[in-house]
């Protein structure tokens, strides 16, 4: 008689061998036993396997498996005790460079519109002659405006020689701004009342007492900006350190785990 | 035999409380041993291996039933074996002829005392039998097939042993039967006829 059972009812008939259906499984269970001649079969087989399996001679062990104290690892305790160790190293290494990679990225996000800008402005201001601006703490000179006119009318390249040019010229990007100049007066200038608002009155205005005599160039690149471009270039060695020892430690862990 | 009262003793250092432990457990985990791998000699050096690891991680123990525990080691040993031999398979020397080596080297036919030689040879073939079926399922089916079947443990411990759930046991267990019961109506003739099964009821 050939029967096709599930592989489901396979597995109650072999839970019900063992007593493992609850009382409404076995319940339905029994009532189709009665009903199914091929379950019932199916049944006595299962418990004639279980029954063969269970008569199958038992090997008793050859010889007693007992540890001497030689067989005894002493070691144990001594690996095993880094463990922990290790794991913490590496969970903490591995917090550090999330932090550093958090820190490298999160100010470039927050900053990156303005930073999108720069580039292009930056390339527009090298692309143009630095004005360079001098603000003269004597009178203005006669028939230049009293001092205005920008740079064109002081550059090097468009003086005619005959004006007095109080500081020799250098290349705006390498002249450091100069305190004073020892050889104008500061008293030969009367002092002014005129209040400038506009950030300094460089080019229009007169110049404040302590800045007069000083040739203010733009500086290209702010100190801070400098300090940063600097500082930027360890954090990503930082960052690649952090994350290979993490990554060393965790193998450090698994491997005295193991022992 | 307070197990917990020994493995505490063996923590301190006390290698006689956990030797027995080894006198207790050593006999199922040989035959466990020996079932999963059909190797004598293969089942003494995992069975020895496994007993040595306990003693290390004997710290890992956290309660509960030391049988499962051990017996899982017993039965991390077994894998590792297993996966040796898939990896480095040995090819013996001379051809392997069971038979011979039954008649030659069985040392229940020196016995006095043991059952009539018409016993030990039906319960041979049962072995023989009941070993060359379980060799034939996959290791998972395998191990839980022994252990609840062969052994007598119980699902619970099964389940704490392979780390698995107590459905998949249940699942497992099943599986395992319906091909052992087909693997044994093979061996129909060789059994002992309390044992012969009906060979009907194909899924």
């Amino acid at each position: 008689m050939k029967t096709q059972i599930t592989n489901r009812e396979w597995q109650q008939l072999s839970d019900f061998l063992d007593a493992r259906l609850s009382p409404r499984e076995q319940a339905d269970l029994e009532k189709r036993l009665a009903d199914r001649a091929d379950l019932r079969v199916c049944l006595e087989d299962l418990k004639q396997t279980r029954a063969v399996l269970k008569a199958a001679p038992h090997r008793r062990a050859p010889r007693n498996f007992t540890l001497r104290p030689e067989m005894a690892p002493a070691r144990r305790k001594l690996w095993r005790g880094w463990v922990p160790t290790f794991s913490f190293a590496s969970i903490a290494a591995t917090f550090v460079a999330g932090v550093m990679l958090l820190g490298q990225f999160l100010p470039m996000a927050s900053q990156a519109p303005m930073m999108a800008s720069a580039p292009e402005a930056a390339t527009k201001e090298l692309s143009e002659p630095t004005p360079m601006i001098i603000t003269w703490g004597n009178p203005s000179p006669v028939g230049m405006g009293m001092g205005g006119g920008g740079g064109p009318e002081t550059s090097p390249g468009l003086s005619d020689g005959k004006m007095p040019v109080p500081t020799p010229v250098t290349p705006p990007t390498l002249l450091p701004a100069i305190p004073n100049q020892p050889d104008s007066p500061p008293d030969a200038v009367a002092p002014h009342t005129i209040e400038d608002n506009s950030g300094g009155g460089l080019i229009l205005g007169l110049p404040a007492e302590a800045e007069q005599g000083q040739v203010i160039t733009a500086d290209p690149l702010p100190r801070d900006a400098e300090a940063d471009h600097q500082s930027g270039g360890w954090q990503p060695w930082v960052t690649a350190g952090a994350f290979g020892l993490a990554i060393l430690f965790a193998v450090l862990a698994l491997r005295f785990r193991r022992r | 035999m307070d197990e917990l009262a020994l493995v505490h003793a063996a923590l301190q250092g006390d290698l006689d409380a956990f030797n027995r432990l080894v006198l207790a457990y050593q006999d199922m985990a040989f035959n466990v041993s020996y079932r999963m791998l059909s190797d004598e000699d293969a089942a003494e050096d995992v069975t020895q291996t496994a007993f040595i690891s306990a003693y290390r991680h004997l710290a890992d123990f956290r309660g509960g039933s030391f049988k499962a525990w051990v017996m899982r080691m017993v039965t991390n040993a077994c894998y590792d074996e297993l996966r040796r031999r898939q990896r480095r398979p040995t090819v013996p020397l001379t051809p392997y002829d069971p038979d011979e080596e039954e008649e030659m080297e069985s040392p229940a036919w020196l016995a006095d005392d043991s059952p009539s030689p018409e016993e030990q040879v039906s319960a041979a073939e049962l072995d023989r039998a009941v070993q060359h079926c379980l060799q034939e399922l996959p290791d998972e089916f395998r191990v839980v097939a022994v252990m609840v079947d062969v052994e007598g443990m119980d699902y619970q411990e099964v389940a704490v042993v392979i780390g698995k759930p107590l459905g998949t046991i249940k699942s497992r267990l099943a599986r395992a039967r319906l091909k052992l019961r087909d693997c044994l109506q093979g061996f129909w003739e060789l059994l002992p006829a309390k044992f012969r099964l009906s060979g009907e009821g194909q899924p």
